[in-house]
């Protein structure tokens, strides 16, 4: 940069020479008190959002056990054929002989109307 | 320690949220930035309100700041858009108040009491600089910024900056010389 010639730089003297005015006392107090708030409200922002991430994982893990349990027993447990089906229907038949309650005749000609089966 | 490294090591404090920081940084740059917003503003009041929007901007961003290597240049750039958006809205309130519009002075410059005649008249010559010429000169004279640091706040080289303010110099000399005439 070249230097300013003389003239300039008395204009430049005059410039610097302007009354300095500075700021009131109570602006850094202002500030600071502002920049202590806007800290804090920082702080519970991040908290909450960790708080949201935290509870959106343990739902995620929840819903991931769910799926694989799901699919363990499905793996575990042999789809049904239709002779298990058959065999279903037929212990259910047998089912009211087990009751202590009913005598012979009342299960052969009860209310049930089931036919004996003996074996 | 160099001025940068005090500058880097403010920052980094500041990153880390240290309220301490942020004093340190207005103790540092507040009265420069202060006066450069008074003589934009022409208003005590909004000037402070600009402060306090740039160091409070400054807390905001800390954590995008990265490695920034000139601060008063970053500084003087957030002063810059905040006296633009305080001028935006100034021009809103006249256009909406009545009161204001009745009264065009509230807004106006106003003049400290210690002020001379003769600050009086370098004022005068002062606002009719062009704009781009007088903001080179306020962050020069008031911002006691370098040309580097005026280039990098206002995005023009260095030279251009030098030279606004020559000529501004130059045009401030016409116009006293005119006025003692």
């Amino acid at each position: 940069m070249q230097p300013l010639p003389d003239e300039l730089s008395f204009t430049e003297q005059l410039l610097k020479s302007l009354p300095r005015a500075t700021p009131s006392a109570e602006l850094r107090e202002r500030i600071l008190v502002q920049a202590k708030k806007d800290l804090e409200v920082e702080r519970r922002n991040r908290q909450t959002r960790w708080m949201i991430f935290g509870s959106a994982w343990i739902f995620l893990v929840c819903l991931l056990l769910t799926w694989t349990q799901g699919i363990r027993l499905k793996a575990a447990a042999p789809p049904a054929s239709p002779a298990d089906f058959a065999d279903m229907q037929s212990r259910g038949r047998q089912v009211p002989f087990f009751r202590g309650d009913l005598d012979l005749h009342e299960t052969v000609h009860g209310d049930l109307g089931i036919p004996l089966e003996l074996p | 320690m160099t001025p940068d490294d005090e500058c880097s090591d403010l920052l980094k404090s500041l990153r880390r949220g240290d309220p301490l920081a942020l004093a340190e940084l207005y103790d540092r740059f507040a009265g420069r930035l202060y006066r450069v917003a008074l003589r934009m503003l022409g208003h005590p009041a909004a000037a402070e309100d600009a402060v306090q929007e740039v160091f409070l901007g400054v807390l905001k961003v800390r954590l995008r700041l990265g490695n920034l290597e000139d601060l008063p240049a970053y500084l003087f750039c957030s002063l810059r858009r905040a006296v633009g958006r305080i001028q935006a809205n100034r021009h809103r309130w006249q256009a909406v108040e009545h009161t204001d519009r009745e009264n065009p002075e509230n807004w106006a410059p106003q003049a400290t009491p210690c002020e001379t005649m003769w600050s009086d008249s370098v004022l005068q010559a002062l606002k009719r600089l062009p704009p781009e010429q007088q903001e080179v000169v306020l962050l020069k004279i008031e911002g006691e910024l370098t040309f580097a640091e005026i280039a990098t706040a206002l995005g023009i080289s260095p030279n251009t900056a030098a030279s606004r303010y020559r000529y501004a110099l130059q045009k401030l000399r016409q116009y006293l010389c005119a006025q003692g005439e």
